[in-house]
């Protein structure tokens, strides 16, 4: 059974490299992703939007080259405007500039544009080997959660990217949250349709969007930064080179091999995506390394696991997508379209009308990862030079740029009227110490939050006893209550007289040794 | 002085430009926009750019489907797709959720201002997880009529048309449900599979996997007659409970629309073409293949159906009190 | 960020105003349905859509309280008193233009022009300013074109108040572009004359123009075109790319 799936995946395999139109295509779409990815406000779900109607003459097999591929590049190409401008191409990406703008700070932009590139090829990989392999198993798993669930992990994301933001004192990254989550309210509440916080104007009874608040809370202080208080950008003075060391990603493997875990099993529950990936998972790198205070201060470590996260999310979010009609993500959503478009229609009959389908996205994200690092490589060395451009020349356009990107995805006038005083707040707050990615989380997952509450109240009649009796949401509950606690006195006090025991036991080992 | 002769050549090609004015060929010499009112992916868009596809190949230009979500019922694009020009260069993706927009005080017309294309729908099934006693739609309503208020129904949010369906299903059999509202179509059934709901309204054309799959049990179809599906036929709820014409059906339509106002020429061009387009193979197995009626219905014969849409949808909702206008302002009929 | 006394300070003054705010967000969610029925869903408290409101609403105003008791505590709120005795303004003076100028640049572009100018224009005369403006790095040309640029401005907005900008294109096609390319030229001008006799400066001046043309012929196309996007206000010159483009189709 096994071996006659590899043997079709590899006659898959054989049959798309081999068409030279197929490779064009793929090459053409990657990078295409990668240049939307970059771009503030062009995101991987607008290039897969646009691309479905172009691909629609196409045979299904050139389309889903084309769909996948640019989806992986876009993925991808967020970390470029993350690391070298401080200004995430891409939700996704948000988490990679808290280290990679550091980084090119001091000269590595290069080196980290480089280990970015493989660690998200690798993660893609990682994420395709999931699809084909634990599928059925993981798709199972998702469906543990229910609404509960979802709210817990809306809440999850917004206190732990509060948490591991904030440079000042730790509940600024809380209250930066609770901001972004009040943001979310504004509008009509999704269940009953009452408006809330309007304020009379009718411009905010659809909500807020997400993209100009992406895009004015990062883009805009970093333009006033620069300009204003003339902050260096990152320069490539000391330019190296740009493929990786083996060793440092053999180093870095088990951060890649646990970054892409969490990116997969992230993806895999439907709704949420790489956005979240990220975060989850530098929070877990930075708690499993020895020198967490490096982190935020140009941490290699951090930078390679939230960019493998990321990626291997897509993997992630194909499974619900494939096995259960239900995208994982953004993208995964408008993918879903493009199916239906071309005659499959995903769901648990795939796999009895299509048969050798899942194994055909198998072998296109294959192909669609080692074309985006091949890509990558050779566009990272030209995108870095982009930092020789004197700032007070390139951040004008970067203006015009975050201006054209908040109007291109919902074409409202509205949005660009909402992003200007969401930028200058958002100054003014990162001024004040005040993390500005958690207010950007709580906008992306307030809904979740708001609706999925409601919605599990409304199902248990008022009761929050399913909170602790079902396994997945009590011990998201008992990690919510960890990472709070973890902040205060008593705990660190704790964990300092812990740890000063332990490293006495340590010096006494070794005397005894010495001895 | 290279630069002033570049201004005055700006100049020049301004000036000139306004005198070209409007300078018109026949209908259509450049390229079409549709102008979508719901998200790229669901059910709208897919048929439109299905349509539109096979629309431009029969009148040579290019058709572009530009979605623009927003508002409420999809108020922001109808606004956007009105405020242009009414030349039948800009036509509206639209959808029977579509007619709440303006007793939800977000569009200030009402909906006769469109002329409509409908490309047709998916009708409503009632289904519940495998997992239930219910093997009929009889046992599932006595079962709701008995115990009110128990079994948990899931279905997208507040005033859609799968609430509705939902409702009429009330009102047409005396039971009575829990309604839960979810976000959409996909994360309802979703939450079907999980257990966090029991019974789910959603289109055939959405469940349909789910039903081959095993994963959802189907109970009926709301609409009059059996609905073919795979080699049998979903049997409809109306044989059971009869009642149920008195508020049923209450089908999708989605489609597209230009203003009324649009030259009765243009209008023909475009009839013309849609009709051809519905006709081809591809628009035909699309429908098939993703269980979709296909209506085919232009002019008159499609304004009724959005009429009686507004009423029933408009008069619905205010009498749940999620109205904000009332729809006798708006010189809406009673159903 | 600030330094760790400024912070404190700020602290002090953010904490009173997320605490009103989070008294407003209360008051608001407390006007909210509770009880009755609502949009077909029975409403008992946990269904509300205040629900999640007033969760913020507290814990803002815990956190809120939390940061004002830490402020007090170091010295903040000392401080913020000391500073406002003393009314000693220790913001730096061209920080302060630089900020404005950035404000008013990036407010004239997207209320004003965006709205009603053809899009091509509007980037053009924003980028312009907005690159000689930093890219000189000159205090006394910073604050004269910043000053020329606001009273352009002034002049477009009464305009556009009194809605002369519809009235004129109606009278005859995009007229309201012509001003606006009048103001461009205008500023363009100005630059070249006060960059006159420096050769550095010349040569500065030439690349804010060149790239202030070039980065809109390449945007309005691409998004018009490729990426399907209609722009914001389609003037002349949008139009006659329009034009060009279907004729060359």
């Amino acid at each position: 059974m096994f071996f006659s799936q590899l043997g079709i995946f590899f006659e898959n395999l054989y049959m798309l490299a081999l068409d030279p139109v197929n490779i064009l295509i793929l090459f053409g779409a990657v990078i295409m992703g990668i240049i939307f990815g970059a771009m503030p406000g062009l995101t991987a779900t607008l290039g897969v939007a646009l691309l479905t109607t172009l691909t629609y003459g196409m045979s299904q097999h050139t389309a889903m080259i084309a769909l996948l591929a640019i989806y992986v590049g876009g993925v991808y190409g967020g970390s470029y405007a993350s690391i070298l401008i401080n200004i995430p191409g891409t939700a996704a990406a948000a988490a990679t500039a808290l280290d990679g703008y550091p980084l090119a700070c001091k000269g590595e932009g290069g080196k980290a544009l480089g280990l970015t590139t493989t660690a998200s090829a690798i993660g893609t990989f990682i994420g395709m080997l999931f699809v084909v392999g634990l599928s059925p198993l993981i798709s199972r798993l998702a469906l543990q959660f229910t609404s509960f669930e979802f709210f817990l992990l809306a809440l999850f994301g917004i206190i732990i990217s509060g948490t591991l933001t904030s440079h000042d004192l730790v509940y600024k990254g809380w209250i930066a949250g609770l901001i972004g989550l009040w943001m979310a309210t504004i509008g009509r509440d999704g269940l009953q349709f009452y408006p809330r916080f309007t304020f009379g104007i009718s411009e905010f009874e659809s909500g807020i969007d997400i993209v100009p608040v992406l895009i004015g809370a990062f883009g805009i202080p970093q333009i006033i930064q620069v300009l204003k208080d003339k902050v260096n950008v990152g320069e490539a003075k000391k330019f190296q080179r740009i493929l990786p060391e083996f060793r440092t990603i053999i180093k870095h493997f088990p951060d890649i091999l646990r970054s892409s875990l969490i990116g997969v099993g992230i993806g895999a529950v439907p709704g949420i995506g790489e956005d979240i990936a990220g975060w989850v998972s530098y929070g877990a790198a930075k708690n499993s390394s020895n020198h967490p205070e490096r982190f935020g201060k140009g941490e290699i470590k951090a930078v390679v696991s939230t960019e493998t996260a990321n990626n291997s999310c897509i993997g992630g979010a194909m499974i619900p997508l494939l096995n259960l009609g239900v995208p994982g993500s953004p993208p995964a959503a408008m993918l879903l379209g493009a199916l239906l478009l071309h005659g499959i229609q995903p769901g648990p009959m795939l796999m009895i009308d299509h048969p050798h389908f899942i194994l055909q996205v198998t072998a296109i994200l294959l192909l669609a990862s080692v074309a985006m690092w091949i890509s990558g490589m050779l566009l990272a060395k030209q995108v870095v030079k982009v930092l020789r451009i004197p700032p007070q020349l390139f951040m004008p356009i970067i203006a015009v740029l975050c201006v054209v990107g908040s109007y291109a995805l919902g074409t409202r006038i509205f949005n660009l009227y909402l992003m200007i005083p969401v930028g200058i707040i958002s100054y003014f707050l990162v001024e004040m110490g005040y993390p500005i990615a958690p207010l950007v989380i709580g906008v992306i997952l307030g809904p979740m939050a708001d609706q999925n509450l409601r919605r599990a109240l409304m199902v248990s009649q008022g009761s929050f006893a399913p909170m602790f009796s079902r396994p997945v949401s009590l011990i998201l509950v008992l990690v919510i209550v960890l990472t709070i606690f973890s902040q205060t006195k008593p705990y660190k006090k704790m964990m300092a007289s812990v740890g000063a025991s332990l490293e006495a036991r340590r010096v006494k080992r070794r005397e005894q040794r010495n001895k | 002085m290279s630069k002033k002769i570049f201004i005055a050549a700006l100049v020049l090609v301004l000036a000139g430009f306004s005198a070209f004015g409007q300078a018109q060929g026949e209908y259509p010499e450049r390229d079409i926009t549709n102008v979508l009112v719901w998200g790229a992916g669901g059910g709208t868009d897919t048929c439109n750019r299905v349509v539109m596809a096979e629309m431009s190949e029969i009148l040579g230009v290019n058709i572009n489907v530009v979605n623009k979500p927003g508002g409420t019922a999809g108020s922001v694009g109808m606004q956007d797709a009105y405020s242009r020009e009414h030349d039948g260069y800009t036509i509206c993706g639209l959808s029977e959720s579509c007619v709440t927009a303006s007793v939800q005080g977000a569009w200030d017309k009402r909906m006769n201002v469109w002329d409509y294309f409908i490309i047709g729908g998916s009708p409503d099934v009632v289904s519940v997880t495998p997992d239930t006693p219910w093997q009929t739609m009889e046992e599932l309503i006595e079962y709701a009529k008995a115990n009110p208020g128990e079994v948990k129904a899931g279905a997208s949010g507040a005033g859609s048309i799968h609430h509705l369906n939902l409702l009429a299903l009330e009102n047409g059999t005396g039971a009575k449900f829990n309604f839960i509202p979810y976000g959409g179509s996909a994360p309802s059934q979703n939450a079907a599979m999980t257990g966090e709901i029991n019974v789910v309204v959603t289109s055939v054309a959405e469940q349909a996997q789910l039903i081959r799959g095993g994963k959802l049990r189907a109970l009926g179809v709301l609409v009059p007659d059996d609905f073919p599906f795979g080699d049998g036929v979903l049997p409809t709820a109306f044989d059971v409970y009869p009642s149920l014409s008195d508020y049923l059906p209450l089908s999708q339509a989605i489609g597209f629309a230009v203003p009324q106002d649009v030259p009765q020429n243009v209008k023909d061009v475009l009839r013309d073409a849609f009709a051809e387009a519905m006709e081809t193979d591809s628009v035909k197995e699309f429908g098939k293949k993703n269980f979709y009626i296909l209506s085919g219905k232009v002019g008159e014969e499609a304004g009724k159906v959005f009429d009686s849409l507004e009423s029933n949808f408009a008069w619905t909702l205010w009498e749940l009190g999620a109205a904000k206008v009332n729809p006798a302002d708006l010189g809406i009929p009673k159903p | 960020m600030m330094e760790k006394k400024e912070l404190r300070r700020a602290d002090f003054v953010t904490s009173i105003l997320l605490i009103l705010f989070s008294l407003i967000i209360l008051i608001k969610s407390f006007q909210m349905p509770m009880k009755d029925t609502y949009g077909g869903v029975r409403n008992v408290w946990y269904v509300s859509p205040a629900l999640l409101p007033l969760f913020i609403g507290f814990m803002l105003l815990l956190l809120g309280g939390i940061l004002l008791r830490n402020s007090i505590r170091k010295g903040g709120a000392q401080f913020f008193f000391e500073t406002i005795r003393k009314k000693t303004g220790d913001a730096n003076r061209e920080k302060v233009l630089r900020f404005t100028a950035i404000i008013v640049a990036l407010g004239s572009f997207v209320y004003l022009f965006i709205p009603r100018i053809d899009f091509f224009l509007s980037i053009l005369t924003f980028l312009f300013f907005f690159i000689v403006l930093f890219y000189f790095d000159d205090n006394d040309f910073q604050k004269k074109i910043l000053i020329r640029y606001s009273i352009g401005c002034a002049v477009f907005l009464v305009l556009f108040i009194f809605n002369v900008h519809s009235i004129v294109n109606d009278m005859l096609f995009f007229a309201m572009d012509i001003p606006m390319l009048l103001f461009f030229i205008y500023l363009l001008l100005y630059t070249r004359s006060y960059v006159k006799n420096d050769p550095e400066m010349r040569k500065k001046y030439r690349i804010a123009w060149i790239i202030s043309v070039i980065v809109p012929l390449i945007i309005c196309p691409v998004f018009r075109y490729l990426l399907l996007v209609p722009l914001p206000h389609e003037g002349g010159i949008v139009n006659l790319m329009n034009l060009l483009y279907y004729a060359v189709k």
